[in-house]
């Protein structure tokens, strides 16, 4: 199985979930995880995790390499609206 | 309906930092309950996510473009949200994290379709500021604590309180007014640590931190003093936690 496949089934069932807190090396063995995987999963991992996953599904990959911020400082003159700008 | 023109009604939801696992069972009816469901999420594997919780979700991530005009961006997915509202339909719209903490367009879009007459509504939801108190062991009670956007923060110059917490966010892409994209990030951090270290020590510790976005792995959290700071190029989606200063700290 493939970790993204694994995470979004622990995202969508939380049965899943709660037998991976309670016991993740039998729930692991079931699925099939590799040593590699679980590894990934361990601390210290993230940023090796998410190469993973988005090495493991198809994506856009200029959406996917953008840093996704939803907020504008608070400085008018540096942030005009576009319309604004002239 | 006014006018001819239907009246929709808009739900803004936030999923929580942690994919599926954070989504409160308030939002997930309100997802479910929508004639169109549109979403944002900073990971391949949450657009993944967001996508099958509805038969008509749609993702607002090609509206983002390496280069383009934030302030551009924001307002297309304002409208991006609002024209199927304007049309009559029950729309829901996701963000990762809180709706509401540190995201414009959904203010925005809230505020535009209640100016137009259909009711709108903000749910509340996990924000990256809950997940940081909870795995760096942080009560904003105990000191105080300030929370600024960090350019925001370098360009406003307001006095530091070195005695309370101070949270900054978007430290990555600290002076940028585009859609920057990784590899190209942080090259003004050294004036973020420039500010700072007008109030603390070079050798105070600071904390880079990242909430998991993953539902069972853990957070990333890099521990280094203000000096190393500046040579660092924090991880994209980093904030920078600042402890308050033992010195001008309250006693307990």
């Amino acid at each position: 199985m493939r970790l993204s496949e694994f995470l979004l089934a622990l995202a969508a069932d939380a049965k899943l979930l709660e037998r991976f807190q309670r016991d993740p090396a039998t729930v692991a063995d079931e699925l099939g995880l590799s040593h590699e995987q679980r590894r990934l999963l361990g601390p210290g991992q993230l940023d090796n995790l998410r190469v993973e996953i988005r090495g493991e599904l198809t994506v856009d990959d200029e959406a996917a390499m953008i840093i996704w911020l939803h907020q504008l400082p608070s400085i008018p003159w540096l942030f005009a609206p576009p319309e604004d700008a002239t | 309906m006014k006018g001819g023109v239907p009246y929709g009604t808009l739900t803004v939801v936030g999923t929580g930092i942690r994919i599926g696992v954070q989504l409160t069972p308030e939002s997930r009816a309100s997802i479910a309950a929508a004639d169109e469901f549109l979403y944002v999420n900073a990971e391949p594997l949450g657009e993944r996510w967001l996508a099958s919780l509805h038969p008509n979700a749609r993702s607002l991530a090609p509206l983002y473009r390496a280069g383009a005009n934030r302030a551009g961006v924001y307002e297309a997915i304002v409208e991006a949200i609002l024209q199927p509202v304007r049309r009559g339909a029950a729309v829901c719209a996701a963000f990762y994290g809180h709706p509401g903490v540190f995201v414009r367009p959904s203010h925005e879009a809230v505020a535009r379709a209640r100016a137009e007459g259909h009711a709108a509504r903000m749910l509340p939801a996990v924000s990256a500021e809950d997940c940081l108190f909870a795995d760096l062991g942080i009560d904003p009670a105990t000191y105080g604590c300030v929370s600024f956007d960090a350019t925001t923060f370098l360009a406003r110059a307001r006095p530091i309180d070195s005695s309370a917490s101070l949270i900054l966010w978007q430290v990555a892409a600290v002076c940028e007014t585009r859609a920057v994209v990784e590899g190209e990030h942080g090259a003004n951090v050294p004036l973020l640590v420039e500010r700072l270290a007008t109030a603390y020590p070079d050798d105070h510790e600071v904390v880079l931190y990242e909430a998991s976005p993953f539902p069972v792995a853990d957070p990333s959290v890099q521990r280094l003093s203000l000096a190393e700071l500046a040579r660092t190029v924090p991880a994209p989606q980093a904030t920078l936690y600042v402890p308050p200063l033992a010195s001008a700290a309250p006693t307990t």
